[in-house]
């Protein structure tokens, strides 16, 4: 099994039973998700109102927001070189699906095998999306770069 | 490739059956004192009794309606959920393949047909599979749905 597919495998796993709870209750996996020719190797579902018990049920229900948000994770390796016209590529089409789906916000993370350049490292640092957060994932050395604001900042948080 | 089957005991939906019975044979037995006795008497024999039939109840309850009895190939599967609930499908009846975590740890493959309007689940954690099962389940179902497109 290949480094990026273990890490897919984790990170769902970790998604999917509430690891991020506290930011979003992810409930439903795609895996080989294309959008507009952009083939994602995973987009996960959720909502930001928590399922919880009891108590939790009645806070989320009175307290929270019903939003609906995803996390889409891409592979790199089908760029070439990936830059910053292919970030671009792959921001416009989470934009539509966010559009077409009417979520709320977005984790967008680019996994890859290896490092990636310093160049893209500073485009996706010095981006402020406010509703998507944007990581690129090193998976060889764990290394992470988030975008600015909330979203880029939670995001490293939970997708070690 | 060979039928696979996967099924088991759900131990959860067999305690709910138990106590839906005893849940309505109780209220009988209150009403029935009642309307006899005009009161209401604890008659040990007859709580024994309830709890008896409950049991035999609650399980003919859960073979007839609720467990559930899954099977697969390349082609197809078929679910069977009591005596009386069959769902048989091709692979190629289907668009997309997801994974859905329904809460409490309980994990189900979800199928969506008519183009991703409407989704049957395939209640893989009531089948009693692991984790890493449901994920290799999740992915040859995949492969079989691609595969089916291409033929």
């Amino acid at each position: 099994m290949s480094q990026i597919e273990d890490y897919l495998l984790h990170l769902e796993k970790n998604l999917m039973t509430g690891n991020a709870r506290w930011v979003a209750d992810f409930t439903e996996s795609f895996r080989a998700f294309k959008i507009n020719d952009v083939n994602f190797d995973m987009v996960v579902r959720g909502n930001t109102r928590g399922k919880g018990f009891l108590l939790s049920k009645l806070f989320a229900y009175t307290a929270l927001p019903n939003y609906q948000v995803v996390c889409l994770v891409f592979n790199s390796n089908q760029f070439k070189q990936f830059e910053r016209r292919s970030l671009n590529t792959v921001l416009d089409a989470v934009k539509s699906y966010m559009k077409e789906n009417e979520l709320k916000w977005s984790w967008l993370i680019i996994a890859q095998k290896g490092a990636f350049s310093e160049a893209i490292k500073n485009v996706v640092s010095s981006l402020a999306i406010q509703e998507v957060g944007v990581a690129l994932v090193d998976v060889d050395s764990k290394t992470i770069t988030s975008s600015q604001g909330y979203l880029g900042k939670t995001i490293s948080r939970y997708i070690k | 490739m060979a039928r696979k089957e996967y099924s088991g005991l759900q131990i959860s939906d067999l305690f709910r059956s138990f106590f839906i019975v005893l849940l309505i044979l109780t209220a009988l037995y209150i009403a029935s004192v009642f309307i006899v006795f005009g009161g209401f008497w604890v008659i040990r024999e007859l709580l024994i009794m309830n709890i008896i039939f409950s049991a035999i109840g609650g399980w003919y309850l859960y073979k007839t309606r609720i467990h559930k009895l899954f099977s697969f190939d390349d082609k197809g599967f078929i679910l069977e959920v009591g005596k009386k609930e069959k769902i048989v499908h091709k692979w190629s009846d289907f668009d997309q393949v997801s994974l859905v975590h329904r809460g409490y740890g309980e994990f189900a493959v979800r199928l969506y047909y008519n183009q991703g309007k409407k989704f049957i689940d395939l209640p893989a954690s009531k089948l009693k599979m692991e984790y890493n099962t449901i994920i290799e389940l999740r992915a040859k179902i995949q492969d079989f749905v691609r595969a089916s497109k291409l033929e």
